[in-house]
């Protein structure tokens, strides 16, 4: 209806200008969520007068409930054999998890192959393929868009020229599940639905569904699956662990499903003290996603100090033979036979903190900002958590490897470099549309560092996994990873509804030791935490992009951090400054805005983690 | 908890996903959904959320719009997509903002949140600024008004489209939309107005 003769020029060009924004759309992500679930309930719906009698006596649920419930359950595998001409289907088969004495693992075979649409349908219908993940078309990757040149902030018209070494702006399009390469994974099947007969979870808010979840979580560990916690309030008095790979824990929505903790890790699991703190101020969670070795139920050790920021390392060695620096993408090795493309390896290395704190530190490649003692001793503190760097094989040839991400440290003969194989390592592991609520009676302590452990998730030693969806109410801790890689985080929210409206010395969302290339994406947490967004010491390529929290950083060993297009409550960064000097380098905040405000964003591109998405897109063919 | 244990063999159909076939949900069906899906999902996410639908349950409601509109498939003529979905948008939002304890009835041009404002990280501020100022002056129409000239001259929907939506005759639509459109160029050249002085004060 373009006939708009009663409207004048001025008018007419003000419509036109705020068109764009008045025509917003939806995120490609929350397309395809909305798409999924409309069509599991669609689903669901036409087979509801043809569940199987049986099936309703079994099921225990009321009886409103039950054909929902069971023919979701059945149904969310089949509806995949339906809509087959539509999508395109990868298809995951089982990975093992090698154990240290095993060759270098293999993570995912789809990695180097994406499986033609043939050879996905095959897989559909065979028998030993347990997990099927759909790759939806309506969440493709965003379009090869440049902006014109000149338009732009002078550092990122620097950055487009040298992308993977340019000293102020780090390389961070490769952060996330799968590098960003891939939309998070739809787990289509198998299915455990805890209320399922076998499982016996009530969902009601009064039962203590423990045991049920945790049988569910056994049956899904031999294979891997979505462990379904139908609409309802589930009751949980203990730690939930999760050990196997392909796990993934989803809801109907943050709405409709709720997990009610009922006890914190001190009690649930045990004291974990150290000096005056509580170690669950920072680390462990309710939902643990790691390695049986950090595992609460299994662990016998965790008096002895134990430390859950490591990664699981395998025995396997070969040496590097070249120096190589920032930005490459290839390492030379003495022997290659023993490493496969696709593989996860670990870079060690041995530097010295003397070198380290140089001026222009050599390691770094940038400046270590003092040598007083403080920063020496926060830099000695850091160091001895890792000197490892997680890194995937792309290719490899007969001297030496091609690896998958540019490289962000300078690497030295001095510093005797080698590659190691990976431990036990969990892979394509989440948690999805559900509220986890924390049923607390103690009064938050105001006391930094003493929490008992209301937290949320936890994952450790985990490689592409992701939280999408996920609402947490009442946790000391929202969101923890130690010692993890290529997590996506996306549409996670933090409130306190039960606690006062004091402002507490707690975090968020945190990226600790040894954490690498994780997005943040969509987030809001309420800026009663502190410290709402988190990045700790020897991690690298951590993005916040697009959300609402206030934020820390700690000073130990950090680089490659970046925080844009966040809104910060208060107006100014949470200080940590009585921790020393902040010896990191490239820790960028692009577009970060006070909460609320009233000036429009201006750098430009806005969001730099997008941005140099984009850019990626268009080098590649 | 032993219960479900013991009955555990008779369950076994439940478990395999894939014994169990559809019976209306084809392929050909599901294009069309995908295809209704597909070319209205923003539509349907900015008419709800100017209904006064949260961005917080925003995708819940975008949800039950399509769900709906699959279970009444055989209702619609397939003369405007937009129309019909419309009218199921406006029984969604009213139960949707009634759970919620909202009042009806908001229609704000702009969503709740800034990130959603921006389809794409390089559009330029301006753009948003414009935004602003078409919703201030949107908020001085009345309700019918405002609708009226937000789905013809922002979504582009055509006089009948709109009647069909609203469900009032045409006529209706074209003097609202005269009057909101009347209004309009009032307040934007009002607008520019006070922009100049104040540029000429700062």
């Amino acid at each position: 209806m373009s006939d708009d003769k009663d409207m004048g020029e001025q008018a007419r060009a003000l419509l036109e200008a705020a068109r764009p924004a008045l025509r917003w759309s939806i995120s490609d992500e929350q397309k395809r969520r909305i798409l999924v679930t409309a069509r599991a309930r669609i689903v669901a719906d036409l087979q509801a007068p043809t569940a199987e009698a049986g099936d309703a006596a079994v099921s225990g649920a009321a009886p409103s409930a039950s054909g929902t419930v069971l023919t979701l359950k059945l149904l969310l595998g089949t509806f995949v054999l339906s809509l087959l001409g539509i999508g395109a289907w990868l298809v995951m088969r089982e990975d093992r998890i090698s154990s240290p004495d095993e060759q270098v693992p293999i993570p995912d075979r789809a990695t180097s192959r994406a499986p033609g649409r043939q050879e996905a349908a095959r897989g559909l219908t065979r028998a030993d393929d347990v997990l099927t993940l759909r790759s939806s078309a309506e969440s493709a990757r965003p379009e090869c868009a440049l902006p014109p040149p000149g338009a732009q902030h002078p550092l990122w018209e620097q950055y487009r020229t040298q992308p993977f070494t340019h000293s102020r702006v780090p390389d961070i399009s490769s952060v996330g599940y799968r590098f960003g390469e891939r939309p998070l994974p739809d787990v289509v099947e198998p299915v455990f639905d805890v209320r399922a007969a076998r499982f016996g979870a009530a969902g009601d808010g009064k039962a203590d569904d423990t045991e049920a979840i945790r049988r569910a979580l056994d049956a899904a560990a031999r294979e891997g699956g979505v462990v379904l916690f139908p609409a309802g309030e589930y009751l949980i008095s203990g730690v939930l662990s999760v050990h196997s790979s392909r796990t993934v824990l989803r809801g109907e929505g943050a709405e409709r499903t709720k997990l009610l903790f009922t006890r914190p890790l001190e009690s649930a699991y045990g004291p974990n003290i150290r000096r005056s703190y509580s170690r669950w101020s920072w680390t462990g969670g309710l939902l643990w996603f790691g390695p049986r070795r950090t595992s609460p139920a299994t662990d016998s050790s965790r008096d002895a100090g134990w430390e859950l920021d490591d990664w699981s390392m395998g025995e396997r060695v070969v040496d590097v033979t070249a120096a190589a620096r920032r930005g490459d993408r290839r390492l030379q090795v003495n022997r290659t036979d023993r490493l496969r493309p696709g593989a996860l390896v670990f870079l060690e290395v041995e530097e010295t903190a003397e070198r380290l704190v140089e001026p222009r530190g050599k390691w770094l490649g940038a400046v270590a900002q003092s040598t007083s003692e403080t920063t020496a001793q926060g830099l000695m503190m850091s160091w001895s958590h890792g000197r490892v760097w997680p890194l995937e094989i792309a290719a490899v040839d007969v001297t030496g490897v091609t690896l998958k991400q540019p490289l962000r440290i300078d690497v030295s003969l001095a510093a005797k470099p080698r590659l190691r194989a990976a431990g036990e390592i969990l892979q394509d592991v989440g948690v999805e549309n559900m509220t986890i609520v924390m049923r607390r009676q103690d009064a938050w302590s105001a006391l930094g560092l003493t929490a008992p452990g209301w937290n949320g998730p936890f994952f450790n030693s985990v490689v592409h996994g992701f939280l999408r969806n996920v609402t947490v109410l009442d946790a000391d801790l929202g969101f923890v990873a130690t010692a993890s890689k290529n997590l996506t985080v996306t549409g996670l929210r933090m409130q306190r509804l039960a606690l006062d409206a004091r402002t507490y010395t707690s975090y968020g969302l945190v990226a600790r030791n040894d954490c690498h290339d994780i997005l943040f994406e969509d987030f809001d947490i309420d800026p009663s935490y502190w410290s709402g967004i988190n990045v700790e010491p020897m991690a690298t390529g951590i993005v916040f992009s697009r959300g609402r929290a206030r934020f820390q950083r700690s000073r130990g060993i950090l680089f490659d951090a970046v925080v844009t297009e966040v809104r910060l409550p208060g107006g100014r960064p949470s200080d940590s400054s009585w921790f020393g000097a902040t010896t990191g380098t490239r820790l960028v905040t692009w577009n970060v805005q006070p909460d609320p405000s009233t000036t429009p964003i201006t750098m430009s591109p806005i969001n730099l983690y997008e941005a140099q998405r984009r850019l990626q897109l268009c080098a590649s063919p | 908890m032993s219960a479900p244990w013991d009955r555990m063999r008779s369950i076994g159909p439940a478990e395999s996903p894939r014994m169990h076939r559809t019976k209306e949900w084809t392929p050909v069906q599901s294009a069309r959904f995908e295809a209704l899906y597909a070319e209205n999902v923003d539509f349907m996410c900015r008419v709800l959320a100017r209904m006064g639908v949260p961005a917080a349950t925003l995708e819940d409601a975008a949800q039950e719009v399509f769900v709906a509109a699959y279970r009444r498939f055989d209702d619609f003529d397939g003369a405007s997509p937009r129309s019909w979905l419309y009218a199921i948008a406006v029984r969604v939002a009213s139960v949707s903002l009634r759970r919620l304890g909202r009042k009806e009835g908001r229609q704000s041009a702009l969503p709740e949140t800034l990130a959603d404002e921006r389809p794409d990280p390089f559009v330029i501020a301006a753009h948003v600024e414009a935004a602003r100022k078409v919703d201030i002056i949107l908020s001085a129409l009345s309700d019918d008004q405002r609708q009226a000239f937000l789905l013809a001259d922002v979504e582009g929907m055509t006089a009948p489209e709109i009647a069909e939506s609203l469900g009032v005759n045409v006529n209706t639509v074209w003097s609202r939309l005269r009057a909101a459109r009347k209004e309009f160029e009032r307040l934007a050249s009002r607008f520019a107005f006070i922009t100049r002085v104040k540029e000429s004060e700062g």
